[in-house]
């Protein structure tokens, strides 16, 4: 009986000792792990650089306050990420923006942010509701920009085009 | 120049698998004392076909790109740090490719020369003949078995599941030894889902009454403990990591190890550890008599002389124990699993 306790109790120490041997290795080469999904954040410098650079846009509608109300970004599955600037009002359907560079499946796991999920209700294509618009653009760095706004067309193609 | 680096993963995942198993027996070896070669043999098992279950799986894309749960090595970001640099890849890829050319030469072609007569120059055509030397022998094992059944030197349910009085009739008492006519010394089990023990005619002129008995229970360990059947399907998980050394190290352990473990079944057996270390050393003797007058792979039989040795040594000095515990290798199969997973 002791010997099989001494035999159990060395082998779960040596395993424990390999695990934070390998994972001390893991974390000291590669950094801490990036955690899934989407997360939300107070300001645009808690975006780290792996999801890509938020760029402040050349153009923004004087009714919306810069910096956005809401920030997402990802890191894995995908690298990206969303923000969202409101008219301040207390109407529901008052003038809305949103930027990002991310649009698949993993948009449903948002929070509270599902209307973007559901307008752009990936695969099945957009649903938006009337007055909504979706625009996209590829910079010159290869990355794509997406805006969706329920201000007018002409409006949302100033704020794409100042990206 | 054709693109490699989807390889990576793979072959890094697989490596680090087999690496890692190899590093956590050694240290179970180190830490716990010996161990029993039943349970080690069980164990190296388990180190070749968890490793090759998880390459199968990743590339069925059966394990999620974001795996859920701790994770201890993140083999896609390592692989995005090799593949960023030509030597390390280049290293990788060589290493792999050097592993599956060791396996093909130093396992593959014997087993094939073995298997197939055209290759092989030395393959005879075999004579069976009758001796009731081997079935004498067999009987009084059988005795032996049932005797050490009955005191209760086996207790583990999983143990008697597989040596139960019905499975020995199955798996080896309806099995009679076949003896041919050769000048070969030959004693073996053959046969992939009926395996037989074969035994020529110069080893029954070899060994004693004790010794071929000792030696015809070694064979019994390897019908009961799954034979050639099981082997198969050890050489199935071993191909699918041919490109992994760290696989051809823990195949050629285990290949040793089986033949410890049935030392170790036989000696429990028979209570004649010294009869089977004899026949062991008569065997070898005369083998490498033979090998080095035909002065053809003496290199391999002085490799055998070599585990031979390690085998007598185990018999002597070792004492005959009933067969171990399954509990402890449930716990550490468990442990090893885990320790796998958090590679990924």
């Amino acid at each position: 009986m002791g010997n099989s306790l001494r035999r159990v109790l060395s082998t779960l120490l040596w395993t424990a000792g390999l695990v934070l041997t390998l994972g001390s290795i893991d974390r000291l080469f590669l950094g801490p792990i990036a955690p899934n999904g989407w997360i939300r954040v107070a300001s645009i410098d808690a975006v780290p650089a792996a999801a890509g650079k938020i760029k402040t846009p050349n153009y923004f509608p004087a009714t919306l306050g810069w910096p956005p109300e809401k920030i997402f970004y990802q890191l894995k599955p995908h690298p990206g990420w969303w923000i969202s600037a409101k008219v301040n009002s207390d109407e529901p359907n008052s003038g809305t923006v949103w930027i990002g560079t991310l649009v698949d499946d993993s948009l449903s796991s948002l929070g509270d942010s599902n209307f973007l999920a559901d307008c752009l209700s990936i695969p099945q294509g957009l649903r938006c509701p009337e007055g909504w618009y979706f625009l996209s653009k590829q910079t010159p760095d290869n990355q794509t920009l997406y805006v969706l706004t329920n201000f007018s067309k002409q409006e949302g193609i100033r704020i794409i085009e100042g990206l | 120049m054709q693109d490699f680096t989807w390889l990576t993963p793979y072959l890094l995942l697989n490596l680090s698998h087999g690496l890692l198993g190899l590093i956590w027996l050694g240290g179970l070896r180190r830490w716990t004392g010996s161990l029993p070669a039943i349970l080690e043999a069980s164990l190296l098992r388990w180190l070749l076909a968890l490793p090759a279950i998880a390459l199968i799986l990743r590339s069925l894309g059966l394990t999620t790109a974001t795996p859920a749960g701790p994770v201890l090595i993140r083999i896609d970001d390592w692989s995005k740090i090799i593949n960023q640099s030509e030597l390390a890849l280049g290293a990788l890829l060589s290493l792999s490719a050097g592993a599956a050319l060791v396996t093909f030469i130093q396992e593959i072609l014997p087993l094939l020369k073995k298997m197939y007569p055209n290759i092989s120059k030395n393959r005879q055509r075999l004579e069976v003949t009758q001796n009731s030397r081997p079935h004498l022998a067999l009987e009084n094992i059988t005795r032996s078995y049932f005797k050490s059944s009955s005191t209760g030197a086996i207790t583990d349910r999983s143990i008697t599941r597989s040596w139960s009085p019905h499975a020995w009739t199955w798996k080896v008492r309806t099995r009679a030894p076949k003896v041919i006519v050769s000048t070969d010394l030959w004693i073996a089990t053959e046969g992939l889902f009926f395996p037989q023990i074969i035994i020529s005619t110069a080893v029954l002129s070899l060994l004693n009454d004790d010794e071929l008995e000792a030696s015809i229970a070694h064979e019994c360990a390897h019908l009961a403990i799954g034979s050639n059947f099981v082997l198969g399907w050890i050489w199935l998980i071993r191909l699918v990591q041919l490109f992994n050394p760290a696989a051809l190290v823990a195949f050629r352990e285990l290949v040793e190890c089986r033949e410890l473990a049935c030392d170790s079944w036989a000696s429990w057996i028979t209570r004649k550890p010294e009869a089977l270390a004899s026949a062991i050393k008569k065997l070898t003797d005369a083998n490498y008599v033979t090998l080095a007058q035909s002065s053809r792979d003496t290199h391999a039989a002085r490799a055998e002389i070599r585990t031979t040795a390690q085998r007598i040594q185990a018999l002597l000095e070792t004492d005959v124990t009933a067969p171990d515990s399954a509990i402890f290798l449930i716990f550490s199969t468990a442990l090893l699993g885990g320790l796998l997973w958090g590679i990924r």
